[in-house]
């Protein structure tokens, strides 16, 4: 049966149409949608957390490298509103001298 | 021009009445795991005027421990005079959060520093000028004022159930297309 259209890989190269481990999420133009639940990847999200607290360095320092880099979105799993409200404490913990800005 | 907190749409709904009023527990039966508890928290009660003039702020500052430990009432007494004193404002809570903790980072030759934290209600014009006292003063090395729309968690004395530690804990790790990230993402690569 003929495709309507071309699919690219989207991005995630050597996987194929059926996409891998990203199935199931309907990413740009690979498989569709498998019905299959997704579990919250932002830890945030699951607290319900209104307020990052930039004192609460049990949570905070977790968002940091070990170099005390800030990890991405993708690599923390954190939803968009979270990964900000993340950032700004982490940067107020630094000030603050309770985070390094480097190492 | 009344004096009244214009508040964010959001926030419109939890703000009409005392911000640090608890919603009435669950009893402990009916209670699920990640549904947040509470404990009870001693605050000066805040005359009706202000709940609607003024928000609810928090102030972290930052002194060399050797002299926090000799003057600690003198220094809580001076944040607290600015606030109530000259500003008008109310103290609700106040902390040494932490005695003598080693800083991150060398801040005017100091290594370890004492931490204060207070709570207080006042109207949201005098924080600049607050904001401007605390950088004159000497003895207050690093401040930062911090503004609430809702009363957070140190005041309703809710503790927040960490339903994070309830999952297995998710370290998304390098993922395997990715070729154009750093490379020092993770704790064990080094």
């Amino acid at each position: 049966m003929a495709e309507e259209f071309e699919r690219d890989s989207g991005g995630f190269r050597g996987r194929g149409r059926r996409g891998g481990d990203y199935g199931g999420g309907g990413f740009n133009g690979l498989a569709p949608d498998r019905g299959r639940k997704k579990a919250q990847r932002c830890r945030f999200c699951r607290e319900q957390s209104e307020y990052i607290d930039f004192k609460d360095l049990q949570a905070v320092t977790k968002q940091c490298t070990a170099q005390g880099k800030l990890f991405s979105r993708k690599r923390s799993g954190n939803c968009a509103r979270h990964q900000r409200m993340v950032n700004g404490a982490v940067k107020r913990a630094r000030y603050m001298a309770l985070m390094p800005f480097v190492g | 021009m009344t004096d009244e907190i214009q508040h964010s749409p959001k926030a419109n709904a939890v703000v009409t009445k005392d911000a640090t009023a608890v919603p009435a527990a669950t009893p402990e039966a009916e209670r699920k795991p990640w549904e947040p508890v509470y404990v009870k928290v001693d605050l000066p009660p805040v005359p009706p005027e202000m709940l609607k003039t003024t928000r609810i702020y928090e102030v972290f500052l930052l002194f060399d421990p050797t002299e926090a430990t000799k003057s600690w009432d003198k220094l809580v007494e001076f944040v607290k005079g600015l606030v109530e004193g000259r500003h008008g404002g109310l103290v609700l809570k106040t902390d040494n959060w932490a005695d003598s903790r080693k800083l991150a980072y060398e801040i005017k030759g100091l290594r370890r520093g004492t931490y204060m934290l207070m709570y207080f209600r006042a109207k949201p014009a005098i924080i600049n000028t607050l904001d401007a006292e605390l950088r004159l003063d000497d003895r207050v090395v690093r401040h930062m004022i911090v503004m609430h729309e809702k009363a957070p968690d140190q005041l309703t004395g809710r503790v927040r159930q960490r339903a994070a530690e309830d999952f297995e804990e998710e370290d998304f790790g390098r993922r395997r297309d990715d070729d154009w990230g750093d490379d020092d993402y993770g704790y064990d690569d080094d």
